[in-house]
């Protein structure tokens, strides 16, 4: 971890790219025009590419983000960690393929750590070594239990964890308080919402053993020993652990995924927006990028309800906060 | 009515006879047999609307929650998300005798261990309207199988009445009054050269009196 | 070897080195700051710059200091005793602390208010006053290293 101030240039670079951010005004200018062309054309005025179909440019956008990021950040090779993402998609992909004797090409990703052709080589060849011991010891695990089940869910699972890990582990090695805090928030997160959709629909105590991750705030134990129970009760036990607003909606909304989700955005959001107006560190660069990705998340909604005419009302209930 | 190119003799009139009888037992059976396919039809049909109206609302859930999972996922995650399939469905096909009429009945068995964890997808990546796209598609699919066994059935039961109906109306429009007027036209003809004979043999009856006179005369 | 004239030397010395590496490190880390502005939009050099220069004035105050305890050398003449070349060391020492301090957290000070720049340049005299707040303490330690010169004698 450097000084922060070594971070006054990227902070004050980003602080004039957040001018081209999808603000609320900006969001509603695209959601009151009426055809997707007129959407694309704010996109356009916000610095967003401007030739090929939506996918396309929002694809181009988040390659953007990364590389721009990585420009001009004092430690590059902190954002690897959301990097990592990327890759665990990939991983994903190629084990999916594999089993399945699909074609994956067109579904591998760039923006990860590892070019997609290489790690393409490495699971074929299972050369392992250059990955992070996380998604080794994940792959294995999960083409074994694969083996096992037939059941391709175990491969999401075991890989996804081993990111959420991974990520977790980096905050730690990088010693960055922020990105320990975010590390916690997004498995505690992720295990909530896991925990609201098993319970909303699956009903499977098993499945939930398997896929909540350790590292959160919130205990898995916890978790497990309340899935017979209501689940307002366990909400409501669970909100001290700084998850207040968050566990009111999901109560409120009777953990109705829509809400939910949107609440988790939100929060981490607001989480990562308490940097932005820090002059130093890296804060306002994870910030700016979150929220890009909101913003390209947002976008993505609105164009895909355009697309499909679905009524304003239902692409606006789904409508991210954004960053700025 | 054209009537048929026969010869005019009893034989004929006796094979147009038989043939006539036949064609009008046919009719009144091919009647039946419309008469009651139609009735199938009906049934069928009916249950058929059903199904496609049950079928369009759910397929239409599916869609317009799977355009709100598509709307909040990454493309790349919600494609790696679906690209291999948890349940496997198996579909066999035999047949059914409806009025001899051979319609498909699809027998549709799904291999999952779990009824309730049929998600193919772990959660952490995808967002949680995928599960409500999955779960409507899923319960869509044996809907659209039996809407598909219905409405292939309702098609092959069409053609059939259409093909069984073509062969009552040419029976009744066309062979029935072709038969009848070829057979009146042979009675018609038969009598007609009856007269003749009987009109000729009374001539030749008054020619031979005559000749019988005239010998009588010459004694 | 540690006369008067050593002590004074010093103090002139510290005077400056302090207020000085304060200065530097204060403009580089709102240099650094400006230039990331510039770098996306070129227009708004000249208010970046303003107060990127803002922390290099504890380095003037150090100089300034510097010079006079060299000046008030020369009027007490060439051997100063022991006495007055540690009394004008301590009047060096406001300046030199509270400058190398002050210019830090100016510098610091200035990469936010540029931060309030790359936002709306209209905001730039905002940005200047409150980066000018922590100008206020170097003004009063060059004014009590002035002072202190003063009483030396």
């Amino acid at each position: 971890m450097l000084p922060e101030t070594r971070y006054a240039y990227a902070v004050a670079r980003v602080r004039v790219a957040e001018l081209n951010m999808l603000n609320r005004a900006r969001l509603e200018r695209m959601l009151e025009s009426d055809t997707v062309d007129g959407a694309l054309r704010v996109l356009h005025e916000a610095g967003y590419s401007e030739s090929g179909d939506y996918e396309e440019i929002l694809a181009r956008e988040t390659a953007f983000i990364y590389s721009y990021l990585r420009e001009i950040s004092p430690e590059p090779a902190m954002f690897d960690l959301f990097s990592y993402r990327y890759d665990s998609h990939n991983i994903k992909v190629l084990l999916k393929a594999e089993f399945s004797g699909l074609e994956e090409t067109s579904m591998l990703v760039d923006n990860g750590v590892f070019d997609k052709n290489n790690l393409s080589i490495m699971i074929r060849d299972r050369e392992l070594g250059k990955l992070p011991r996380e998604f080794s010891d994940a792959i294995h695990g999960a083409v074994d239990a694969f083996s096992r089940t037939r059941d391709p869910q175990v491969i999401d699972i075991l890989i996804d964890r081993a990111y959420y890990i991974l990520f977790s582990r980096l905050a730690k090695e990088a010693g960055c308080e922020l990105l320990e805090e975010l590390a916690a928030a997004t498995i505690d997160i992720s295990n909530l919402n896991s925990f609201i959709r098993i319970k909303g629909r699956m009903e499977d105590l098993d499945l939930l053993s398997r896929i909540l991750i350790s590292g959160g705030k919130i205990p898995v134990r916890r978790y497990l020993d309340a899935f017979g129970a209501d689940i307002d009760a366990f909400l409501n036990e669970v909100k001290g652990h700084g998850y207040n607003t968050l566990v009111e909606i999901a109560i409120e909304n009777k953990g109705r995924v829509t809400e939910f989700e949107k609440a988790c955005d939100n929060f981490i959001i607001k989480m990562v927006g308490k940097f932005r107006y820090k002059a130093f560190g890296i804060g306002p660069l994870v910030g700016y990028m979150l929220g890009k990705e909101t913003d390209i998340k947002n976008a993505r909604i609105i164009l895909v309800g355009k697309t499909n005419r679905i009524n304003n009302d239902i692409i606006r209930e789904r409508l991210r906060d954004s960053y700025v | 009515m054209a009537r048929l190119n026969v010869n005019p003799t009893r034989m004929e009139l006796n094979r147009l006879k038989k043939r006539l009888k036949t064609a009008r037992r046919g009719h009144k059976l091919l009647k039946d047999k419309r008469d009651e396919l139609m009735k199938k039809f009906i049934t069928i049909v009916k249950e058929n609307i059903k199904l496609r109206e049950e079928m369009e609302l759910r397929v239409t859930d599916a869609h317009s929650s799977f355009v709100i999972a598509r709307a909040v996922m990454h493309t790349e995650n919600l494609e790696e998300a679906l690209m291999f399939p948890k349940k496997q469905i198996g579909l066999g096909v035999s047949e059914n005798n409806i009025m001899s009429v051979r319609v498909p009945v699809f027998d549709f068995e799904e291999t999952a261990e779990n009824d309730t964890n049929i998600y193919p997808y772990g959660l952490n990546s995808t967002s949680g309207e995928l599960d409500g796209a999955v779960y409507n598609l899923t319960q869509a699919f044996p809907v659209l199988i039996a809407l598909a066994e219905k409405e292939k059935t309702a098609q092959l039961l069409a053609r059939e009445i259409e093909k069984t109906r073509r062969r009552v109306n040419a029976l009744e429009y066309i062979m029935i009054p072709q038969l009848e007027e070829t057979i009146k036209y042979i009675t018609m003809k038969l009598d007609e050269n009856e007269r003749g004979n009987i009109t000729r043999l009374m001539k030749v009856k008054d020619m031979m009196i005559e000749e019988q006179r005239q010998k009588h005369s010459e004694y | 070897m540690f006369d008067g004239n050593f002590f004074a030397i010093l103090g002139a010395a510290v005077a400056f080195f302090l207020a000085g590496a304060g200065s530097a490190k204060g403009v580089s880390i709102a240099g650094e700051a400006a230039s990331g502005v510039v770098a996306e939009d070129s227009d708004k050099f000249v208010s970046v710059m303003i107060l990127e220069a803002l922390p290099s004035t504890q380095g003037i105050y150090g100089f300034v200091i510097a010079f006079m305890i060299m000046a008030k050398m020369t009027d007490l003449g060439t051997a100063l005793t022991t006495g007055q070349g540690i009394a004008l060391l301590i009047a060096g020492l406001p300046i030199g602390i509270v400058g190398l301090f002050s210019a830090v957290y100016q510098g610091r000070v200035a990469a936010a208010s540029i931060g309030i720049i790359a936002k709306r340049s209209s905001d730039m005299v905002k940005g200047i006053i409150l980066t000018l707040m922590v100008e206020l303490f170097a003004i009063f330690a060059i004014l009590i290293s002035i002072l202190m010169i003063g009483r030396v004698g």
